[in-house]
């Protein structure tokens, strides 16, 4: 294998990041790390769900099936295999987490975020197929559970199941950067915040969950 | 006392801190659920005998018991989601098969539980193209090996490279992370820092 072609292991050729984008958007795969380790850094911070980035995940996958491919066929003894390997892991790393991260949430309010989930628009769904199946598959184990050792024992509508939905915090804080200049926003104490480029802010998540959809700003 | 069997299925249970997860306490539980049961018929009859009578002096009575009840059926239920959420962190430290000491303390329908929550995080990691595996990697990676102590008599470990190792215990060892971290986890190595 070329020199070349070792040091380009994250492959430098452009991806088609909106396959069914007639514009052809691309993305090199510098781009596509720093987008799903914005993404990760996101996710880890807000206390809801944030809209699945499926593309970045199925990309980065793509890519990790072809960096070690490439990494098979240098030898072992090569100090770049360890280093490459290293960063290999890394990206792993971050995939796992993104993903875990998301699951730990569902599986912590899992009714409400079915919920939430079903009146969101179809264009506007936040959960993987696999997610939404993994949070109902997981709510009905839950629930068969208690009605196998308890419920089913008890006098019939003692149980209100609308009385154990567990909701995120949305109103905790999280610390926000601002990427693109997006005007001034109110906080909870009536004070106008203005939320130019690069500047760091701690507010509510609910105040910012729009602009932090958009890409607008990310969380630190 | 009313209550009383309620607070010590918790009570019992959150002292267990020591423990992976406590025993299955079904004789509490059985008579949290017949207080329950008690507590409701004797509502309804007292609530038979307020529409022949309309005497309001059964109030308090039937507002205390329904109080009694709710939090009874409060108290079972957050007991049983708090060992689903034990077992879960098991899975996640131990790995889909349960040990016969963990079983010992397990009532069936949380076995069954627990192998159906397995299932699910397999079908989720299934559904990636190459099987995309979200339980290694738990900690971000700092090497690619690392200096493990073994903790018991494990036996041979095979290793990608089709090299094997002798894992005996007080044995040291210098391992890739990604191969020995789910025994870190088990308890059988011990990951030597500094």
């Amino acid at each position: 294998m070329s020199d070349e072609n070792i040091e380009n292991n994250l492959n430098e050729s452009e991806i088609n990041l909106d396959e069914e984008d007639e514009d052809d958007e691309l993305i090199t795969p510098q781009e596509l790390l720093e987008k799903i380790e914005i993404a990760w850094i996101n996710e880890k911070s807000a206390p809801d769900i944030l809209e699945y980035q499926g593309e970045l995940v199925d990309l980065m996958m793509g890519q990790i099936v072809h960096m070690e491919e490439n990494l098979q066929s240098i030898p072992s003894n090569d100090l770049r295999k360890t280093v490459h390997k290293m960063e290999l892991e890394r990206i792993k790393y971050i995939i796992a987490s993104y993903l875990r991260c998301r699951l730990q949430k569902l599986e912590d309010f899992t009714q409400y975020m079915i919920e939430e989930e079903k009146k969101r628009p179809l264009n506007k769904k936040r959960l993987s197929e696999a997610e939404l199946k993994f949070a109902e598959d997981y709510h009905e184990s839950i629930e068969t559970h208690f009605h196998q050792l308890a419920l089913q024992h008890l006098p019939p509508q003692q149980d209100d199941i609308s009385k154990r939905i567990i909701r995120p915090n949305v109103m905790g804080h999280v610390f926000v950067k601002v990427l693109k200049p997006c005007g001034t926003i109110v906080n909870t104490k009536d004070e106008e915040v203005d939320l130019s480029e690069n500047s760091i802010h701690l507010l509510p998540y609910q105040l910012i969950a729009e602009l932090l959809n958009k890409g607008d700003i990310c969380l630190i | 006392m009313s209550g009383q069997r309620a607070f010590n299925l918790l009570k019992t249970h959150q002292q267990s801190s020591d423990r992976l997860i406590d025993n299955f306490n079904a004789e509490d539980l059985r008579a949290v659920i017949e207080e329950i049961k008690v507590a409701f018929s004797e509502n309804h009859q007292d609530a038979l005998k307020f529409q022949e009578t309309r005497d309001k002096s059964l109030f308090p009575m039937i507002g205390y018991r329904h109080a009694l009840l709710q939090r009874n059926l409060r108290c079972t239920l957050a007991y049983l989601y708090s060992r689903l959420m034990k077992l879960k962190d098991i899975r996640w430290k131990l790995g889909p098969v349960i040990n016969a000491d963990i079983k010992e303390s397990l009532t069936e329908a949380e076995i069954q539980w627990f192998n159906n929550y397995s299932r699910l995080l397999t079908n989720y990691m299934m559904s990636f193209p190459n099987g995309f595996n979200i339980m290694t990697d738990m900690k971000p990676p700092k090497s690619l090996f690392i200096e493990v102590k073994c903790l018991c008599d494990y036996g041979k470990f095979e290793l990608e490279n089709g090299e094997s190792v002798a894992l005996q215990k007080n044995s040291i060892h210098f391992l890739p992370r990604t191969e020995c971290e789910h025994l870190i986890r088990q308890g059988i190595l011990e990951h030597i820092t500094n």
